[in-house]
């Protein structure tokens, strides 16, 4: 087997013969069998699709699933797990719970208890403006 | 310039502006998914967004930059539709086209698998540097980030090649 260096050429860049197998993987395989025609052949395909209305009209506008796409994965994600949580919430909220919360909103003092109070405010005012 | 000329609607103007570009536009979009007609299509979809968005280039801009920006989004996005291909199908679409007896196999084999192993970015990066000669600047503004993120991916991807291929070491 043909043996190579990875030698520090450029710090640390890959050596000449590992860049060029490299190279090799990413030609296109026509252009890499040495087929002279490729490039002018995909020249004239992307000059078809460039005078082609139905193609251009295509990248105008776009589908409402890629826009879907676009939207950002933490949101949804983040959107999921406020859902979950609030699920599993109610779900460990035991009939008690819910009874000492009514008991505790049924003690509260009633407005019409504070009255009273108000009325001997406003008595207390009234004597001392009266003085 | 070709790309004035284009715009005033001069076609052969902008079959030139393709001439030139094509093949590193090709190289970016290859890049980044492995898959030469995914690439190939992806190239097409360029070019033609480019067209359509002449009137939006900025002549102090380069051409080149401008495009090969245009191609790496439209690879992404492609490349998000296609991440269901597993590695062991990566593995094989890298070593595919590349079965030429006269080639030393198992290199070619190893490289593959190892490239195939990188993550995507990475991958990007360490082609266009390594094998297009991209500056850590343009590979940023192609790849759209920070030159800085460019070179620690680099040596990163670098490093993990090395690791995956020690023992073929000469």
């Amino acid at each position: 087997m043909k043996k190579f260096f990875l030698t520090k050429t450029d710090g640390d860049a890959l050596d000449a013969t590992l860049a060029s197998e490299v190279r090799r993987i990413y030609t296109p395989p026509a252009a890499a069998r040495g087929d002279q025609g490729y490039w002018p052949s995909l020249e004239q395909r992307i000059m078809a699709r460039v005078a082609d209305p139905v193609f251009l009209a295509s990248l105008e506008s776009p589908r409402w699933w890629n826009v879907l796409e676009g939207w950002s994965r933490a949101g949804l994600l983040a959107a999921g797990v406020a859902l979950a949580v609030s699920a599993a919430l109610l779900q460990n909220q035991t009939p008690d719970d819910s009874g000492m919360e009514y008991e505790a909103v049924a003690s509260m003092p009633a407005l019409e208890a504070l009255a009273p109070a108000v009325d001997q405010r406003d008595a207390v005012m009234t004597y001392v403006l009266a003085r | 310039m070709l790309v004035e000329r284009a715009r005033a609607g001069e076609t052969e103007a902008f079959a030139a502006l393709v001439r030139m570009h094509q093949q590193r536009a090709y190289m970016v979009a290859r890049a980044i998914l492995t898959v030469h007609e995914d690439a190939e299509d992806v190239v097409q979809e360029g070019f033609a967004r480019a067209y359509q968005a002449l009137e939006r280039f900025k002549p102090d801009q380069s051409f080149g930059a401008w495009l090969n920006r245009i191609v790496a989004n439209a690879a992404y996005d492609l490349s998000r539709r296609r991440k269901v291909r597993t590695t062991e199908e990566l593995s094989e679409v890298l070593q595919s086209p590349f079965r030429d007896p006269a080639v030393d196999d198992e290199l070619r084999t190893r490289l593959g698998q190892a490239l195939s192993t990188l993550p995507e970015r990475a991958r990007a990066v360490i082609v266009l540097h390594d094998v297009e000669g991209f500056t850590h600047s343009e590979i940023g503004e192609i790849l759209d980030i920070p030159s800085g993120t460019a070179r620690s991916d680099l040596h990163h991807a670098r490093q993990k090649l090395r690791a995956l291929l020690k023992d073929l070491r000469g």
